[in-house]
């Protein structure tokens, strides 16, 4: 019974939290200028899909960082894998 | 274990897949799409392929095809690298105006994401098989 | 309110696996936030040409990286359950913590 509550009081503060954060971010919508560079300076890249221009060319550092973890992920369950299915017995 | 309708259409469906995985990939700087949905893509043809028919050959397959993901790592550093060389920073677009940087960068996370999406398939298969 | 859906069943069950499909559905709660914060009301897709006035692109970018981590993530945790499930022989986290006797 207790527990029930301590997580019903968890679940309602970051409820809270979120529509805090929420507002916040959708009052300041209109101005974002960071977005306007983006829009701008879209020609020096050649790709006219904004997505893949902002993750290949503005922000490829953060693309490669990914990844790393997809590889390194990826790289985990393959081991987990040698070892349950006995590959790697040589 | 699956009948001979499920076989013929997952044979007959499998090159459409990988044809659209392969446009998505490719034509991502253009159109809606991008290297890790077409590499998706690319997964789920080899994955129907290995539910339809046995994952015997598709093991055989993915044990060989390990390096790519290595190999598709290190494409994405070395061209990361040949923009701090060439350019001062690192992944500065060499040819400005031009969409090769984007165009290489999909090709290659799409080959990685395609071999990682299936050797984890496999294994997770794999472990299913040891259990029975 | 998917993210709290998420926590709630994080919290409150024992089984390993339904932990896992919690943390899917709290990732799909995130993506859903930020695609809705970016969203511009008549807009169209993010892609020149397109249309006149476009949605904003930033959150779709970071979204795009947040879809591939959930899936490594999840990856990784029913690999890890299932050698759990092998050394144990149970899936309720309340044994894995009593220890080998």
């Amino acid at each position: 019974m207790r527990k029930d509550i301590c997580t019903f009081l968890l679940v309602l503060m970051i409820a809270f939290l979120l529509v805090q954060g929420l507002e916040l971010s959708y009052e300041d919508k209109e101005d974002s200028e960071v977005d306007e560079y983006y829009k701008e300076h879209q020609e020096k890249t050649g790709a006219d899909n904004m997505v893949e221009a902002i993750l290949l060319d503005f922000r490829a550092y953060d693309t490669f960082g990914e990844v790393m973890v997809l590889y390194i992920a990826i790289a985990g369950v393959i081991i987990l894998g040698k070892i349950v299915t006995g590959d790697d017995q040589s | 274990m699956t009948s001979l309708i499920v076989k013929t259409a997952g044979r007959a469906l499998t090159p459409f897949i990988l044809l659209s995985g392969l446009y998505v990939a490719s034509f991502g700087f253009l159109s809606p799409g991008g290297g890790f949905q077409g590499g998706i893509l690319l997964a789920s043809g080899v994955i129907l392929i290995m539910v339809t028919h046995g994952s015997k050959e598709v093991h055989r397959l993915a044990e060989n095809i390990d390096w790519f993901e290595t190999f598709g790592a290190l494409t994405f550093l070395i061209v990361g690298l040949a923009g701090l060389l060439l350019g001062g920073y690192l992944f500065s677009n060499l040819l400005p105006d031009t969409p090769l940087m984007c165009i290489v960068l999909d090709i290659v996370i799409a080959l990685k994401v395609f071999v990682g999406i299936t050797a984890v398939f496999v294994y997770f298969f794999g472990m299913g098989v040891k259990e029975c | 309110m998917t993210i709290l859906v998420g926590l709630y069943g994080m919290t409150r069950t024992k089984n390993s696996i339904k932990m896992i499909m919690c943390l899917g559905i709290m990732g799909s709660g995130v993506i859903l936030l930020f695609v809705s914060v970016g969203y511009i009301p008549g807009a169209g897709a993010p892609i020149v040409g397109h249309s006149a006035e476009m949605v904003d692109p930033l959150p779709h970018t970071v979204m795009l990286t947040a879809i591939v981590i959930d899936l490594a993530t999840m990856a990784l945790g029913l690999a890890l359950v299932y050698h759990l499930y092998e050394e144990y022989g149970t899936l309720d986290v309340t044994d894995y913590l009593v220890g080998e006797d």
